[in-house]
This record gives structure tokens, sequence and C-alpha cells, in this order.
């Protein structure tokens, strides 16, 4: 249920940021370019087919808004005052300045980098196999390996009854 | 015969093992020179739990049975769990937190025999380069008490410096040991992604993370080193499957004069390869101080001494790591950290209407700013319609320096390059503006975002006083080539040897 409801959410924020920059969108059509999305890019790409800008160029020159940050913050399950909020907004916009700078690097055919282990593939022959998207996949055995610690494991538990962990009712 | 709290590890580990002295000894020093917690390094001292383990030390050495480490103390960065001591992160949010488990590197260190000291002060979640970040306040500097001593291992940083401990470990997800190493004056090293288990490394950024020793010395590191790393396959997936090793295997090799001259491949003499564009020719400055530039050029003269030799070597998306290391580091916390939610651990709001206000209120009550900040640039990065453009591109461009790195590594044994643009600043200076602290990691984040091997060694003062670190970055899994060279180097300098005034 929860979680249905944050997948909910996500989608929602998502649709909305991206209303939000269409307008910003069409102010800077004509510098637009218009650039062939990979196939492994196009596989990725998760959002609303947009018949308008191809995100990768539409969002860069965006300043994210007071209405971003609370957006975001209900994303993150985070609070912030007024006076907090406004000076997150100008830090955040800070930092997004500093990323301007990848926009400008062509990255076609370059396979992402999830994690170092997948770029030492090939320097050592014990490291495994990775994936197209650069994961080194490695499970183990699924058996138990733990003995029962529930005592020690609720210690720490800000409300335990019985065994249980306490939260606040979610169903009426 | 030197004070206990001056030798290093080696020397204890040989006094212990001779009986010159008992493990109880040792750590009683130690716990009394961390009484009243100078510099604000420890975060929690538990002294009957450390004076049992050195107990348990002595029995062992009495019995033959000890290890390698036996009865020397280390105190850990407050990012490893930790059974008999709490673990906050540096973190309102996980105050009072007991972990019912050690992580993996704190249980092989215990293994190999050393004692606990405590848990050290460090940014909250290990996101700061100032340790101005802990909730637990700021750590000093012992070279100077209204400076930074670094982050986010400052606390680790700080008590190796001051004597209050003869070792410490650290993590280091974008320079979090080479940087206070370089601050404080001591030597520490971040080994190749993968080495140590991030098992009980309490998450910030889970493809960047790696633990690592903080200790006087490059033999100490080495030392270290050895007892930490190794396979935990079935805890860490990306634990590298391979042998651990003694990393101070090379450095017991006589080679004369010259060490270096053979120390390269084949037996020819070490190339280091320095950057173009991190260093800037002699007496002028820009992006970096005067005092740290100078002192490179100067070191390197030493290692010329020695044999090795240099050549430029091109990094060239180095500028762009700052934004890529930021965007993935961020989506990874908000990722790792969405466990903070008041239910099963932690911190929980006292006042809430219901689960999703509750959730809300006990994050914000629990992190600090700067988490905060990374939490909200995470979920942008990672939010529908922007993955893509950000963390993908990020990732990507990820990829490019780390072949940028094996290129370069053609021509090369080691890089060699500075640690940070500047020595230690003084409290509050950047305290209020991220972006500044965010640019000063320029020269530590390309070899995390690689997973490469690196460490940074004391290489002299700088113009007020502060010590200055230089970063020897190695290719995978080369360890012991890094900590031989620098061992080499420690061999005919004291740079490592130069200690706080007072101290």
């Amino acid at each position: 249920m929860q979680r249905g409801r944050m997948l909910h959410r996500l989608c929602f924020v998502g649709k909305w940021l991206i209303s939000g920059a269409n307008g910003r969108g069409k102010r800077r059509a004509s510098q637009r370019q218009d650039n062939n999305p990979s196939p492994l890019k196009s596989r990725l790409a998760q959002g609303p087919t947009l018949s308008k800008p191809p995100c990768k160029d539409r969002f860069f020159h965006m300043s994210l808004t007071s209405h971003d940050i609370d957006r975001l913050a209900q994303l993150s399950r985070l609070q912030f005052e007024p006076p907090a909020a406004e000076r997150l907004l100008g830090q955040l916009n800070g930092f997004f300045e500093i990323v301007e700078q990848m926009r400008a690097v062509d990255t076609s055919g370059v396979v992402p980098m999830a994690h170092p282990v997948d770029a030492m593939h090939g320097l050592t022959a014990a490291i495994g196999d990775t994936d197209e998207l650069g994961m080194t996949l490695r499970l183990r055995e699924d058996i138990v390996s733990e003995h029962n610690q529930r005592e020690a494991n609720q210690r720490s538990a800000p409300a335990v009854e019985r065994g249980l962990f306490l939260v606040p009712k979610v169903i009426e | 015969m030197a004070d206990i709290h001056d030798m290093t590890v080696a020397q204890l580990a040989a006094g212990l093992h001779k009986k010159d002295f008992s493990a109880v000894e040792v750590a009683t020093r130690f716990l009394a020179r961390m009484g009243g917690n100078p510099h604000n390094a420890f975060l929690d001292i538990q002294s009957e739990v450390t004076l049992a383990q050195a107990q348990a030390s002595d029995a062992k050495i009495a019995a033959g049975t000890s290890g390698p480490l036996e009865g020397v103390p280390i105190a850990h960065k407050d990012i490893f769990v930790t059974k008999d001591f709490a673990t906050t992160a540096g973190s309102k949010i996980l105050k009072d937190y007991r972990s019912p488990f050690d992580a993996t590197v704190v249980s092989k260190l215990r293994e190999a025999g050393m004692v606990t000291l405590g848990k050290l002060n460090c940014d909250e979640f290990a996101m700061g380069s100032a340790n101005e970040n802990s909730a637990y306040g700021a750590v000093t500097n012992p070279w100077d008490k209204t400076r930074i001593p670094g982050g986010s291992s400052g606390g680790s940083a700080a008590a190796v410096a001051a004597r209050l401990a003869p070792a410490a470990t650290g993590t280091d997800t974008g320079g979090s040991i080479r940087q206070p190493a370089a601050f404080c004056g001591i030597t520490g090293i971040k080994p190749t992604y993968g080495r140590a288990s991030r098992y009980g490394m309490v998450a910030f950024a889970s493809s960047l993370d790696q633990a690592g020793p903080m200790a006087r010395s490059a033999e100490d590191c080495a030392l270290l080193l050895s007892a930490m790393c190794g396979p935990d396959l079935d805890r860490d997936s990306t634990s590298l499957n391979v042998a651990n090793e003694d990393f101070s295997r090379l450095l017991a090799m006589s080679a004369g004069d010259k060490p270096l001259a053979t120390a390269g491949k084949d037996g020819g003499p070490l190339r280091i390869g320095v950057p173009t564009k991190w260093v800037k020719p002699k007496e002028t400055t820009d992006g970096i101080s005067i005092e740290v530039n100078n002192n490179f050029w100067h070191t390197l003269d030493y290692f010329k001494s020695l044999g090795a030799q240099f050549l430029e070597v091109s990094l060239p998306n180095t500028q762009l790591s700052i934004p890529v290391y930021y965007i993935v580091c961020a989506a990874e916390a908000s990722s790792n950290l969405s466990r903070f939610d008041g239910v099963k651990f932690g911190h929980r709001a006292k006042e809430f209407s219901d689960l999703a206000d509750m959730y809300q209120r006990t994050r914000s009550e629990g992190f600090g700013d700067e988490v905060k900040r990374r939490i909200m640039i995470g979920s942008y990065v990672l939010s529908h319609g922007y993955y893509d453009a950000y963390y993908l591109q990020a990732q990507k461009i990820r990829r490019m320096i780390a072949q940028d790195f094996q290129q370069a590594f053609v021509q090369c044994d080691v890089i060699a390059g500075p640690v940070a643009p500047t020595t230690a600043w003084q409290l509050g200076d950047k305290a209020d503006d991220p972006v500044a602290n965010y640019l000063a990691d320029i020269f530590t984040l390309p070899a995390s975002l690689a997973g490469l091997p690196c460490m940074s060694i004391p290489v002299g003062l700088g113009d007020m006083g502060m010590p200055v670190g230089m970063q020897l970055i190695g290719n995978y899994l080369q360890e012991a080539q890094l900590l031989n060279v620098a061992h080499r180097f420690q061999q005919v300098t004291n740079f490592h040897k130069a200690r706080p005034e007072g101290v």
C-alpha cells in the first residue's frame, strides 16, 4: 500500500516537474539541438513520451523554484521552514550551476559506470562479469546464515511491543 | 625507549611481542591521553571495554597465541558499527544507537589482536570536508585549534596527529581519508574499491565508500591494511574476490641509495605521472595555493633523488569530477538514507499526526543541513524525467574519468598530485557555503570515482605552519607498490615525524 502510494507520488512529481519545465522549454526551442538517443538511452528512458523537447536539452538551464523545493521535500520525506527552504533553494541552484558543464560533454556510446568493480573488469581474472549497465551481480546462496537476533536487532528501535515494531495506524 | 604514545604501530607491536610493556599499560596510557576529549575527537569512550580487550591481549601474548597486531590500540571512525560502543555516524538520527554486530573491518582488526580505544567524530554520514557537519560538534586541528582538521574522517586524523591513538580507521568516499590526513600531517590510504568490506559501514554512497587506515607512517598503514582487507563475499556484494595480500611485503626489501630507480615496471625506474593542469609552474597560483604548489614541486625533487622519473599525464575530465561526484553520491545517499524513518532504529519524532508526518518530522529533526541538501539533490537527479540527463550522464562521464586513468597508467606507474588546493582553513570559513566545500575536493574526487587506490603522505608545512599532503594514486590493486613508494620517501625524509606543538 505504502509502496503503491510512493510510486504514484513519484509519477505525479515527474509529471509536475515536466509540465513545469515546458514553458521554459518553449522559450529555448531555438537553442535545442536534435540528438539521436542511443538504444540504451531510449531503453532506459522511462518518462512519459514527450512529443516536444528531448529532456536532456531542456532541463539544464532551468533554475529550481521554491515550488520545486516543496515537491522534492515531500519526495524526500523532509520538511523545511520557509527561511530554510529559501536558503536551500539558493544553495541547490548554486550547485546546479556547476553541474552545467556536464551538458557539453559528448557521452554518446559511453556505457554508464555503476560502480568501480566494473571498470576493473579485464584487469584481473578474479572479477566477475558485468552486464550492459556496468553492474556486477553477485548473489550469495539463499541459505540461513544467521540465527534469530530479534532482541538485539530491536534494542535500538523507538517503539516495540511483543517483538513487533510499533508504527502509527495506517488503515482506518 | 620512546614514550608509548609516541610509538608507531610497528614499534608497539614489536614491544608488546617482546613484553617490553603490556597491552594494559599501552591502553591505559592512551585512555589517559584521551581524558577530557581533546579536539572533540571522540564520540564514545568505554574504558572498561578497552581495558578488558587489553587484558585479553596480554593473556594471548603470555600464551603465545597472539595475532600480528596483538594489544596495539586503534580507534574507529563512527561510521563503522560496533557492538560494544555506540554508533552515531555523527548524526542525531542515530543518537545512542547500538549495533547488534561489528563491522567486518572492526572484527578483522580485533582478530588481528587490536584493542579498540573508542569511536571517532566525523561529518554526519561522512558528508563533509571539514568535520563541521558533525551533529556532535566540530573537531579541531591539533596543529592549530582555530582550524578544521579536514573531513569527513576528521576525528580520526586529529586523534592520530595528537597522539590520542597510534592509528585509526577512516572511510573515503570522495577524499575523506586523504584530505584530513593531509590537513593533520599524517599518512592515510584508501585501497582499491572492494578491497575492504563495506559490511557494517553506515552507507553513504555505496559505489564510492571504502575503508582504510590512518596512521603516522606508510609502514603502519601497510600493517593495518593487511589486517583490514580481504574478500567478504557473502556480506558485501561489491567485495572483490581477490585474495588478501601482505601489503608490507615490498617494504622490507633493501634497494640501496636509489630505491625507486628499480621500483617501476620490469625493474626500471619508477615512472611518476604528474597530471598537467593539477599543478602550476612554481610560484604561480591558479586554483591552487602557492604554498601547496611550491611544496609539490619541492617534494618531486626528493622522489627524483630516490631514482624516480617524471612525466606529464593528462586527466582531461578532472574538472567534471565535481558535478559527477556530487550527483552520484547524492543519488546514492538519498536512496541509502531512506532507511532512516523512525521505525526500526534511531530517532523518532515525539509528536506527529500520521505515518507520513512521522517520517517527515523524524527525518527533519534527525538529519543535519548537509545531509538534507544531498538527499534533496539525490531525489531531484533520480526523479522521473531527470534521471537520464543528470544521473545517467554523470555515470557515463564517470566511466570516461576512469578510462582517463587507464590511459595515464600506460605511461606511468603511479600518479602524484596535491591532495587539496590549500592547507586547513579556519573553522567556520566555509561552513555556510556548500559549493565552496565541494570545489575544494577537486584533487581527491577523480581517483574515488575510478575506485583506484590512493594515499596521502605528509610533505612539510605551509606558510602558516599547517601540514601539506601529497597524493599518490596507483592502478587497481597496486596498494603494495603505493605503500612502498611512500615508505621509501619516508625512509629518507622526516616530514611524517613532524608533530604539532605541545603534543
